[in-house]
């Protein structure tokens, strides 16, 4: 076994895969073999501990499952446009919140507006590297 | 964006659209009915013991992962795209990010510590987390470690 010296969560719980697995063409992600664009993924984990200090795993959500989690959609959903996501990929328009061209908060806070490339978003089109 | 659209839905009187809102308002609280029923079923999914002693980075120093929840009994852990060899976390993953931050008190006084892992090492996580103004708790599972061969099913 070597010498273990930690283990990464990600790996055991779908959110990641070793560079050998993404060079296949599909690797386990969402409770099933297909093909993601990045070694990382997103997903979030529940863990519940008990009086004796035991941890036990409960649940784990990925992909769409967790879109509940950005209640901003709601109010996109409640738009005559709803989401109109027409990218490449669903958010394929969402970017950092400092890099938008348009400042929402009054005083400048969109420091970064960094080139960018259309649909960088890591999630379905080119990971941020 | 500022968009303007030629098609749209027909524009009516106030009384056909209020009954039209109805006729939709009746097919949203089936929706939320079921998803109260989902989310009751979600509550009574069996557990798994973790058996393994993950151990991870943070502010405070190395932490096992039955000290990530502080104290409280249940924690959900968001699994922040954000790669060792990355300059920066996912913008989708930062869009949930925004959400987490701000809002995380909240759970914490509902026995639920909410708070995000990464692969990056933690000084990248924290000089991110400076630019993008977060607070909320964030865990680097970097370095060196035994890759499991095998995969929970």
């Amino acid at each position: 076994m070597g010498l273990l010296i930690r283990q990464r969560i990600h790996y055991d719980y779908q959110a990641s895969v070793t560079n050998e697995e993404q060079a296949k063409s599909e690797q386990y992600y969402n409770f099933k073999m297909q093909q993601f664009p990045s070694e990382e993924r997103p997903g979030a984990s529940v863990f519940y501990k008990n009086d004796k200090g035991e941890v036990f795993h409960t649940y784990s959500t990925y992909g769409r499952g967790l879109e509940n989690a950005m209640g901003i959609y709601v109010y996109l959903d409640l738009t005559p446009r709803g989401r109109h996501e027409e990218g490449p990929h669903p958010m394929a328009w969402v970017k950092h919140h400092d890099r938008y061209e348009q400042d929402y908060y009054a005083d400048g806070g969109n420091t970064e507006k960094r080139a960018m490339t259309a649909g960088g978003s890591c999630c379905g089109g080119e990971q941020t590297k | 964006m500022t968009q303007t659209t030629a098609e749209h839905p027909k524009v009516v009187s106030q009384e056909k659209w209020l009954a039209a809102r109805k006729e939709l308002l009746a097919k949203e609280k089936e929706l939320t009915r079921q998803s109260d029923a989902l989310a009751a079923e979600r509550c009574k999914l069996p557990w798994v013991k973790v058996e393994k002693d993950y151990v991870f980075d943070t502010p405070a120093g190395k932490k096992k992962l039955a000290d990530l929840f502080e104290g409280r009994s249940q924690l959900v852990i968001y699994h922040f795209m954000f790669g060792p060899d990355w300059a920066e976390g996912c913008p989708s993953c930062s869009i949930i990010g925004d959400h987490i931050d701000g809002n995380a008190p909240h759970p914490a006084n509902r026995d639920v510590t909410i708070m995000a892992v990464s692969r990056a090492p933690l000084a990248k996580i924290e000089g991110f987390k400076k630019r993008m103004g977060w607070r909320f708790k964030w865990a680097s599972s970097f370095g060196s470690e035994f890759i499991t061969t095998t995969r929970l099913p």
